[in-house]
């Protein structure tokens, strides 16, 4: 299991690939996520992050590579299974369950690990019951945590565009995940609230949560990230510490090329 | 033998072909609105009415017959624009879909007051008449329809890939928003896409209403037949649509003479069904698995 | 809003004891239809009113249950409490095979394989003639026996058909407020989103598939029983279609609308007689009307309009 990467990688892709009939959306990405900390995947828009995603997810079938999460292959596992497995994610532009109330929206993330069968349901067993109570204090307290308790009952259409992307992430942590895969988190956010969930995030990685955060805002990544990946045309241009990154050329190039080649004229 | 097996094949093909204009005419409001329209039967037996009121009108001159057709399914095409699609659009596709069930009954019923309950017979432009070949004889029926589908798909081919009109209605199709951007008169385009919808399922009644006798529920069973020919042929491929339809036309066909004529439909079905469990994409369609 | 819905119930119930002593036998016939077609409508918004599965064919499955049922007591003489458990079985097996290859596809290809179903349905119940007697269906259904008492009176059966009611909305709110309904309503909010909050978006759309005709079945087996004859036109595909608009009209979220909207659609030939010829056209502009004006039927226009109503704010 040497080629899965160094023991202290929770979560390690090698060569990840996934073709569009001729275009290579991801080209043969190598990454490692080290346990209990946050790496930050950038890139200028249309470099392959959301494919990138969506290929850990589950929700594309990769062309080829392989994705293991403690040693456990993730290619070719369904979404569900994935989550199962540990790897949950939010979404870019905030996908919640709009006929269902705040807290069912979280409760609805813990349906990978309910022990409970369509009788337990039905006839309403102590075992159901148990499994509802602590799945719904579970919900309360990190409705608690990211300041939502007031909403619980509400439909979700009636938060505001910041709650509901910090619902999100408390639907995608009552499964208590390995790893929380962030996306683009900040986007439409206000400076506040920015600053809200970048202190929430401080506190997940502080209990030992290893997180995948895809930005493109470079504030944020500086100011969260141990390790930065950058990748551009599909394929990873460079990795290390938020400050080494920061200074790698092909990076500012990627980011500024155009705008410095303007300048050049 | 062979002679009966040939003439058991034009027929197969007369069939398939028709399944095939009324396949194109749901496909082409699936590509570019997303919607499975299951008034399509409704608006094929719409054509077929129109059409027998419209030769007895113009005493047989099938011409002026036929642009009458074109008009009055036009009117229903726009019709449906203003008070179904526009309205609804907004809403989920599946709103939409249940929306084209409420039109299909509608229409039905609207034709079932004004041509009453009764079958009638629909003349061909090319009469009763049949060709010889030796053993093999063959309606001119028959051969019209399969002359007048080539022409029609050669047609559609040269609308939707050689024309600006069709430039523009696969922009829509595949990215109203951006289509949107670019200039594009997106509610035009809507027009031409359920004017082409309902005069391609129009068109399709005319063709079939000879061979059968008419009633208001006869293109019910032809917009089945034609799911069926996309779901084989492979929903998004239009190719897929019009091969589909053959091979529904020559189950139906050859079922019907060889196994049982009363499960002729029931072999149809099970095939498609089958169908889908070996090769779920169907013959032309997209690999599912690939989407998310 | 709650105490509300509690109090609404417990009326409904009420009106639905009391109302054989105030209608006439026709209307009581009527009533006794709404009830058992509604069990189907309570199936039908499990599968599209939750999950958002276009199942257009609750009309064959509640034909299998009713078939089953029928041939079962006509031919081997036995009793409904033997049958109804078959019918059931048979009409989740053949969902069963329909669902799984169909639903790893997208939408539609549920929703056209379906209709298929309903129409080779109605073709096999036509031409089995051995088995279903082909045009002229099967007659001389025996009535149901309750613990050896013979329900051979309309008014029995409605409140057989009653109780059969109360216990499948029952089923169903249960399976409302647990992990299932969740997890059905999310699939049809974003099916994208529940397959990543972990949810097994194929298995809870089968579940969702084989309850609602499973479900069909049973209304199927009380709709033999009550008719005591059946033939293949019972179970078209028109009839399907129906149904599905009984639940849009009632509400397709709601339990309570998908009752609701049985009984309305059921005794509106009769409201509308005066229609004549021109109801059935009638009928199809009033789903287009249903949605646009009120897309989440009359339930959610009550829930939408309640707070004006009673002048209060939308949450306590």
């Amino acid at each position: 299991m040497s080629e899965t990467g160094a023991p202290d990688t929770i979560l390690s892709v090698r060569a990840l690939t996934r073709r569009f009939g001729g275009l290579l959306a991801v080209n043969s990405v190598d990454l490692d996520l080290p346990r209990g900390q946050v790496l930050a995947l950038i890139g200028p828009n249309g470099a392959g992050k959301s494919t990138f995603v969506n290929l850990l997810t589950g929700v594309y079938a990769k062309t080829s590579g392989s994705v293991q999460l403690e040693g456990r292959e993730l290619t070719g596992l369904s979404p569900s299974a994935i989550a199962r497995a540990g790897l949950v994610r939010t979404f870019q532009n905030g996908r919640l369950f709009s006929r269902l109330t705040v807290i069912e929206n979280v409760m609805t993330g813990a349906d990978g690990r309910s022990r409970v069968n369509l009788f337990d349901a039905v006839a309403r067993t102590p075992r159901f019951r148990e499994e509802e109570r602590g799945v719904r204090e579970q919900a309360l307290t990190l409705l608690g945590e990211l300041r939502l308790e007031g909403d619980a009952e509400r439909r979700v259409g009636e938060l505001p565009y910041g709650r509901q992307r910090k619902l999100e992430i408390a639907r995608a942590l009552i499964l208590q995940p390995r790893i929380l895969l962030l996306d683009e988190p900040a986007a439409g956010l206000n400076s506040g609230e920015v600053e809200d969930l970048i202190s929430y995030v401080s506190v997940l990685r502080g209990r030992g949560l290893s997180i995948l955060l895809i930005e493109h805002n470079m504030g944020l990544v500086m100011r969260l990230a141990d390790r930065v990946a950058v990748i551009n045309f599909g394929e990873k241009i460079a990795e290390g510490t938020p400050a080494e990154v920061r200074n790698d050329e092909r990076v500012i190039e990627a980011y500024l090329g155009r705008k410095a080649s303007h300048a050049a004229h | 033998m062979t002679a009966q097996i040939i003439q058991l094949a034009l027929n197969a093909l007369a069939a398939g072909c028709i399944y095939a204009v009324v396949a194109l005419s749901v496909e082409i409001a699936y590509e570019s609105t997303g919607v499975v329209n299951f008034a399509a039967g409704q608006l094929v037996t719409a054509g077929a009415l129109i059409g027998l009121s419209a030769v007895a009108f113009t005493k047989a001159n099938f011409l002026p017959a036929y642009l009458l057709v074109l008009v009055g399914m036009s009117l229903i095409g726009l019709m449906f624009l203003i008070f179904v699609y526009l309205p609804l659009r907004r809403q989920s596709v599946l709103t939409i879909v249940i929306g084209t069930v409420g039109v299909g009954i509608f229409i039905q019923n609207v034709m079932l007051m004004t041509w009453g309950p009764l079958p009638k017979s629909v003349r061909s432009p090319m009469g009763s008449g049949a060709l010889k070949f030796g053993d093999v004889s063959v309606s001119l029926h028959v051969l019209y329809v399969i002359a007048v589908t080539a022409v029609l798909i050669v047609a559609m081919y040269l609308l939707l890939y050689r024309s600006s009109v069709g430039r523009q209605f696969r922009a829509m199709a595949q990215d109203p928003e951006a289509a949107t951007l670019m200039g594009i008169r997106v509610k035009a385009l809507y027009a031409f896409n359920w004017i082409l919808v309902c005069v391609l399922a129009g068109f399709a009644g005319l063709l079939f209403a000879p061979m059968w006798l008419v009633d208001v529920t006869s293109g019910d069973n032809l917009g089945l037949k034609a799911f069926a020919a996309i779901m084989i042929g492979g929903f998004g491929s239009v190719p897929g649509a019009i091969l589909g339809g053959i091979i529904v036309g020559a189950i139906e066909i050859f079922g019907a003479f060889y196994i049982s004529s009363n499960f002729k439909d029931a072999l149809v079905f099970a095939s498609m069904f089958l169908f889908l469990l070996v090769r779920p994409q169907g013959i032309f369609g997209e690999r599912i698995a690939d989407r998310a | 809003m709650r105490h509300a819905q509690l109090i609404g119930a417990i009326l409904a119930v009420v009106a639905a004891l009391v109302a054989p002593r105030l209608l006439s036998e026709f209307n009581l016939r009527l009533a006794t239809l709404s009830l058992h077609t509604s069990i189907a409508v309570i199936g039908l918004c499990i599968a599209f009113g939750w999950t958002g599965l276009l199942h257009l064919g609750q009309a064959a499955f509640i034909g299998i249950g009713a078939y089953a049922t029928a041939i079962l007591s006509t031919q081997l003489g036995l009793g409904f409490w033997t049958t109804m458990p078959v019918a059931l079985v048979a009409s989740g097996l053949v969902a069963l095979c329909i669902a799984v290859p169909m639903l790893r596809l997208r939408g539609h290809y549920l929703a056209l394989a379906v209709l298929g179903f309903n129409v080779t349905f109605e073709i096999v119940a036509r031409n089995w003639t051995k088995l279903t007697g082909g045009f002229d269906g099967i007659t001389d259904i025996p009535p149901v026996l309750f613990f050896g008492i013979e329900i051979n009176d309309d008014r029995s059966y409605y409140y057989l058909c009653l109780g059969f009611v109360i216990v499948c909305a029952l089923f169903a709110l249960a399976l409302r407020h647990s992990r299932y309904g969740r997890a059905m309503i999310a699939i049809r909010d974003d099916e994208l989103a529940a397959g990543t909050s972990s949810v097994s978006v194929t298995r809870m759309k089968v579940l969702a598939f084989v309850l609602a005709s499973m479900l069909a079945g049973l209304s199927g087996a009380l709709y033999a029983h009550h008719a005591t004859f059946i033939a293949p036109q019972d179970f078209e595909f028109a009839k399907s279609v129906t149904i599905l608009v009984m639940l849009i009209l009632g509400g397709e979220l709601s339990i309570a609308g998908a009752i609701l909207g049985t009984v309305i659609i059921t005794f509106l030939p009769e409201w509308l007689r005066f229609l004549g010829d021109y109801y059935q056209a009638v009928f199809g502009l009033l789903v287009l009307v249903i949605l646009i004006v009120m897309p989440n039927g009359i339930v959610g226009k009550v829930k939408q309009l309640w707070p004006k109503l009673t002048g209060r704010k939308t949450h306590v």
